[in-house]
């Protein structure tokens, strides 16, 4: 019902119906999408930032390479993770010791293979903006997970995603800018809302 | 009269009842039911055999139970295991619960600081400006990584991640596969979780309070039963096999009970058999209990099961007594004159079991104690009890017809003289050439549980990366810190195995809990607050860490630093202090440890690590099963060995001749022979619980022979002792058949070997120990076979003279031999002449037929060619002959040939010669003018007239008539023979020359 009054009635509404934003997300495996993650901690007198690429192999297999300022890999296959960095012995451990990195994953699957339904299945969804420029937040359902996760955001324009928000029970935050966006200069004073802004804005600005 | 005697029985057997009742409430209070294994193991001498009986009751290895959950996703799974571990938490019933998980959050608050002194980071590196900033920067990248999120909260206590360290250390040496965080097996289908119980394994009532705790919380996390839940180790096989033999013997027991009813219905005809069957085998076992109870305390459930096995053959008991009640002979004296016989075979029986209690082996005394008490109590009561219950007979189960014709039958088969000798030798033969091991020495294979629960409990333990089972080293000291600091001596050599591939991987205390010694060392290394300050100030420059972030950090250490050092006996109550508590066993002036091993490669290089040093050893526990169950079987070898000497003893005590003994005795040995080959033949190799079964058969065996040898002359009685005979073996053969379909390994090794044993037994009994019947004789020598022409079936050997070749010798006329003298020459005697009756000579002292079975009364008058007699026994209602009240006229037959051997012995008397012993060998052309002859009112007329004469042979011509009318007539052969009682034994058909 939803999805055919949109159909209908395509853009200008405030209220986005979020299915159709995520289908617009699918990209065929394996995809590959750079990123810069910028992450906020009270231990910390400054965020830290890191960049890379993200690569989506399979459902249950992302891989997370970082290669500034250090190179690390991080593999989360099935049910365990992995933490590659040079010079160190390798850590692994379970994915469900990591219910932030969890929920990533099974949000990020979703959004990746355009499928609302299995979106739907973890998170309560919400959308909006227009078509064009969207932002949707996912709270997730399992208890457990709203443990550590409080919410999940992504923002984009039209079938591209631009940012990716994480803010943790904790109150830590972590914002992914993915795809063109990761080549946006961030300077080490940046505030988690200034980044806000910055993923709102079209990306002709 | 009657209603009091009848008024007698009913209180005997009341206070019968009632006495039973109260050993059984005795039983039930103060028996105790042990099922501890080790009573049932001799005395280890040597350490390896000490640690092994150890670890067989009180073992780490045997309490921990394997828990595993299936039949959902790994994912599903991974939170049972989670749930299940948390309900278990704080149960007393368990020791520790643990699923796999590092319980980084779970870590009790006050070991904290404990930390630096359990990772072994201090002992290569020094906590300065270089290595904190190496630490910090990269807890940094930590920050900005995926495990970011996790390690957050511990950065500012811990930069460096000793907790982690401490952790990883803590976990099995071999990993086992983990999913979501928890313990799988290596498919990823189940998710596993170990469980020590508090009660040792064998403590079934405490198992199965534990198993029923398991099962309890796996219903309240799952209520809809979504996965499943098994459970796996030594206590839950305790309490299966515990649950499966009750629940089998219970079917097993209801079928042999109805069974045996019915068996005893067909037998007897009466219901009060049953009854009369039952108290006997009840007072037994309630004896037998009560006084193993008494002396003991404890009964092992090993005592109680083998226990009542071998006092099954006190069921046998009543049955001889039920078989020899009949009409005409008062059931105390029937009794009576089983007695003998039946307490030959039960003292020698008890006898031997007496060796048992000189075994060293608890479990054994306790046999002994039992079957000892219970077969005393069944055969005196059988003595004294059971026929004050059971009243006059009616019948007479010797004169059955399907038994005679049975009896017949059997009596027509070939007995080769020889068959001893080449089935012993077909036995040696079978068992020399069968390639099946004698005996079965791996003590695993001696446990009665099912081979593919052991193997699946083995998978389970491999998957969690179990040590090896064979192999593992034991350190002594003298207490746990020099134990301990022994271990971290060692380890280097062990890491070089490690390295080499000797071994793939070994755990040890040290492990897990470094020596004080070690803890000193690390503590020394530690800086003191103002270094540590200062180093950090250093190293965090830069990295964005905040300045007073890592406060926590410096407060753990500063108090790590004057902590007293960390003992075992401080994790108590923590999953490690349990898991610790296991590798430890504390002796009144020692403490042992144990380094266990995985993947044993080159055992040479492990013993040559025990060798040098004297307080290591490496235990083979294999070897060391081996030799412990070698020496088991010695023991119970040596102690049959002692009870067989003992047995024959006492058998030759009570028979007094050497052929007796042999009769008796080699159906027993033989059959011992054939079920052995049998057994190795099918690829059985031998454990203790076939010695038992052999035993049993062996005790039935005895029996059977003593019955069989007893009862080898009068037909009759032989016809007695094969019904009881039949009954006995028939029910107990019914009984073991039944336990031998059990799925319960024990139960169908004991069956299928006492089932072999009872009818090798029986049927070796039937050809040796009875193999003397008269008609038998000229069968076994081949030279003819008369008993052809016998017409009806009458007593042929009622001439037998085997154990009474003399009229003289009182003592044996009650077995109903008739001996025919022998007349030396044709010379006429003047006949006594006509006299009264009141002179008339009488019969008694001239055959040896005493009593009702002296069937002539009169002699009227006697020639060397003829005598003629007269009697009234056949009126007589205690004639033996009768049956079901009746007696047949086919029993003129015995008539006549007592009249003959009245003859004899008169003419030898006139002769002043000796009455040789005579053998009918055939009955001719005898004919009867009808069925029965109790009803005749007048004396009968028995003439005998003697047609033919030599000096190996009579033949005689019989008539009896009655008021004139001839009842029956016929013609016999006698076969005369002089040899030594010994010799006719040997060669028994030689008919013997005069003098």
């Amino acid at each position: 019902m939803l999805i055919w009054l949109a159909a209908v009635n395509p853009s200008r509404a405030a209220e986005l119906d979020p299915s159709e934003v995520i289908r617009g997300l699918e990209r065929p495996v394996p995809a590959s999408i750079a990123f810069k993650e910028v992450r906020f901690s009270a231990l910390l007198e400054q965020p830290l930032i890191v960049s890379g690429r993200l690569k989506y192999i399979a459902a249950d297999h992302l891989e997370r390479l970082v290669m500034e300022p250090y190179r690390e890999r991080t593999v989360i296959r099935g049910a365990s993770v992995r933490v590659e960095r040079h010079g160190e012995k390798p850590r692994t451990f379970a994915l469900e010791r990591a219910p932030e990195l969890k929920g990533m994953l099974t949000a990020f699957s979703g959004l990746l293979a355009g499928e609302p339904e299995s979106v739907k299945r973890h998170f309560e969804i919400s959308a909006e903006g227009t078509n064009e420029a969207w932002s949707m937040r996912l709270t997730p359902l399992d208890p457990r997970a709203q443990k550590h996760v409080a919410e999940l955001r992504m923002t984009g324009h039209a079938d591209e995603p631009a940012c990716f928000f994480m803010t943790s029970t904790g109150g830590a935050r972590s914002v992914m800018l993915l795809g063109a966006r990761a080549d946006e200069p961030i300077d080490t004073a940046t505030t988690a809302e200034g980044l806000d802004t910055l993923c709102m804005s079209s990306p002709a600005q | 009269m009657s209603t009091m005697r009848a008024s007698l029985r009913t209180s005997l057997i009341l206070a019968w009842i009632a006495a039973l009742a109260a050993l059984s409430y005795f039983v039930q209070h103060e028996l105790e039911i042990g099922t501890d294994l080790r009573l049932f193991l001799p005395n280890p001498t040597t350490p390896e055999e000490r640690l092994l009986v150890d670890e067989i009751g009180e073992g780490a290895g045997s309490r921990v139970l394997v828990l595993a959950l299936g039949g959902a996703s790994a994912e599903e799974l991974a939170d049972a295991s989670r749930n299940l571990s948390a309900a278990l938490a704080g149960n007393p019933l368990f020791r520790f619960v643990a699923n796999g998980e590092l319980p980084l959050d779970e870590f009790p608050e006050s070991l904290l600081p404990y930390r630096y002194l359990l990772s072994d980071t201090l002992d290569e590196h020094a906590f300065d400006a270089s290595y904190l900033r190496k630490e910090i920067r990269a807890r940094a990248r930590d920050l900005a990584s995926p495990a970011g999120a996790f390690l957050e909260p511990w950065l500012p206590r811990d930069p460096t991640l000793e907790l982690l360290n401490v952790l990883q250390r803590w976990q099995p040496a071999q990993e086992p596969n983990r999913l979501y965080d928890v313990w799988f097996d290596r498919s990823g289908e189940q998710a596993l979780l170990l469980a020590e119980t508090v009660a040792p394994a064998f403590d079934s009532q405490g198992q199965r309070a534990a198993i029923d705790a398991l099962h309890a919380a796996h219903a309240s996390i799952d209520p809809e039963r979504r996965y499943t839940l098994t459970v796996s180790g030594t206590g839950q096989f305790t309490v299966m096999m515990e649950q499966r033999t009750r629940g089998e013997a219970q079917v097993l027991g209801t079928v042999a009970t109805i069974g045996m009813i019915v068996l005893m219905l067909i037998a007897y005809r009466r219901a009060n058999a049953i009854f009369f069957s039952v108290l006997p085998l009840a007072s037994a076992g309630l004896v037998g209990l009560s006084t193993v109870s008494l002396i003991f305390g404890t009964v092992h459930g090993i005592t109680l099961a083998f226990g009542f096995t071998l006092i099954g053959v006190a069921q046998d008991y009543p049955v001889h007594v039920l078989s020899h009640w009949r009409a005409g002979r008062s059931t105390l004296e029937t009794v009576r004159s089983l007695w003998p016989t039946l307490a030959t075979g039960v003292a020698s029986t008890c006898i031997a079991y007496l060796t048992f209690l000189f075994s060293g082996v608890t479990g054994l005394q306790q046999l002994a104690c039992f079957t000892i008490a219970g077969l005393a109590a069944a055969s005196l009561t059988t003595r004294f009890l059971l026929p004050r219950l059971m009243g006059a007979a009616t019948h007479d189960y010797g004169e059955s017809k399907r038994l005679t014709s049975l009896w017949r039958a059997l009596d027509a088969l070939p007995r080769p003289r020889l068959l001893p000798i080449w089935l012993l030798a077909g036995c040696v033969l079978a068992i020399g050439i069968s390639g099946t091991p004698f005996w079965e020495d791996d003590l695993s294979k001696l446990t009665p549980i099912p081979r593919e629960l052991l193997m699946k409990d083995q998978a389970l333990r491999g998957a969690l990366g179990a040590a090896d089972v064979r192999y593992m080293l034991v350190v002594t000291a003298a207490d746990v810190q020099g134990a301990l600091e022994r271990l971290e001596d060692l380890a280097p050599e062990l890491e070089a195995l490690e390295h080499s591939g000797a071994i793939g991987g070994f755990d040890h205390a040290a492990r897990y809990i470094p020596s004080v010694r070690t803890q000193r060392t690390r503590q020394q290394a530690l800086p003191d607050e103002r270094a540590l300050r200062a180093a950090l100030d250093e190293a965090q420059a830069g990295t964005g860490f905040r300045a007073d972030v890592f406060e926590p950090f410096v407060h753990d250490v500063v108090a790590a630093k004057k902590l007293a050092p960390l003992e075992p006996e401080d994790l108590r109550e923590t999953t490690l202090g349990a898991n610790l508590d296991l590798l430890f066993t504390r002796g009144e002036h020692f403490t042992r440890t144990f380094v266990t091993l995985n993947e044993v490669d080159d055992a040479q290089a492990l013993s040559r690590i025990a060798q040098a040093h004297p307080d290591v050893l490496l235990l083979d526990l294999k070897g060391a099963s081996e030799s412990l169950v070698a020496k088991q079987r010695t023991h119970i070898l040596w102690s049959l060995a002692a009870a067989s000497l003992l047995l024959i003893a006492v058998v030759a005590l009570a028979l007094r001749s050497s052929k007796r003994v042999y009769r008796v005795l080699a159906p027993m040995v033989l059959t011992t022979f054939v079920v052995l080959a049998l057994l190795q033949v099918s690829g059985t190799s031998l454990n203790l619980f076939h010695l038992i079964a052999l035993m049993l058969a062996a005790g039935l065996g005895l029996d059977y022979a003593l019955f069989f040898e007893h009862a080898a002359d009068d037909p009759l009685e032989q016809r007695r002792t094969l019904h009881a005979v039949l009954v006995c073996s028939l029910s107990t053969l019914f009984v073991f058949a039944l336990l031998a379909t059990s799925s319960i390994p024990v139960l169908q090794a004991i069956g299928v070997t006492v089932s072999l044993g009872v009818v090798g037994n029986f049927l070796l009994a039937l050809v040796i120990s009875r193999g003397k019947g008269s008609g038998l004789r000229a069968l076994g020598s081949g030279q003819r076979r008369p008993e052809r022409d016998l017409e009806p079936p009458s007593e042929p050997n009622v001439f037998d003279q085997r154990r009474a070749p003399s009229v003289e010798n009182p003592a044996q006329r009650a077995s109903g031999q008739s001996p025919v003298p022998r007349a030396q020459s044709p010379a006429q005697h003047p006949a006594p002449g006509a006299q009264s009756p009141a002179e008339q000579p009488t019969v008694a002292g001239l055959i040896p037929h005493s009593g009702t079975m002296c069937l002539l009364e009169h002699i009227v008058s006697w020639t060397d060619e003829e005598i003629c007699l007269e009697t009234s026994t056949h009126c007589s209602l205690e004639n033996p002959l009768r049956s079901d009240g009746r007696l047949r006229a086919v029993h003129l037959c015995e008539y006549g040939a007592q009249a003959m051997a009245v003859h004899g012995a008169l003419k030898s008397q006139a002769d002043g010669a000796q009455a040789a012993p005579g053998m009918l060998v055939s009955l001719r052309s005898v004919q009867f003018s009808r069925d029965y002859i109790d009803d005749l009112p007048d004396r009968l007329t028995v003439m005998a007239e003697c047609l033919q004469a030599s000096e190996s042979s009579l033949q005689y011509r019989f008539r009896i008539t009655h008021r004139g009318e001839l009842l029956a007539e016929g013609r016999a052969a006698v076969v005369l023979q002089q040899a030594s009682e010994e010799e006719k034994i040997l060669s028994p058909s030689t008919p013997s020359s005069p003098r």
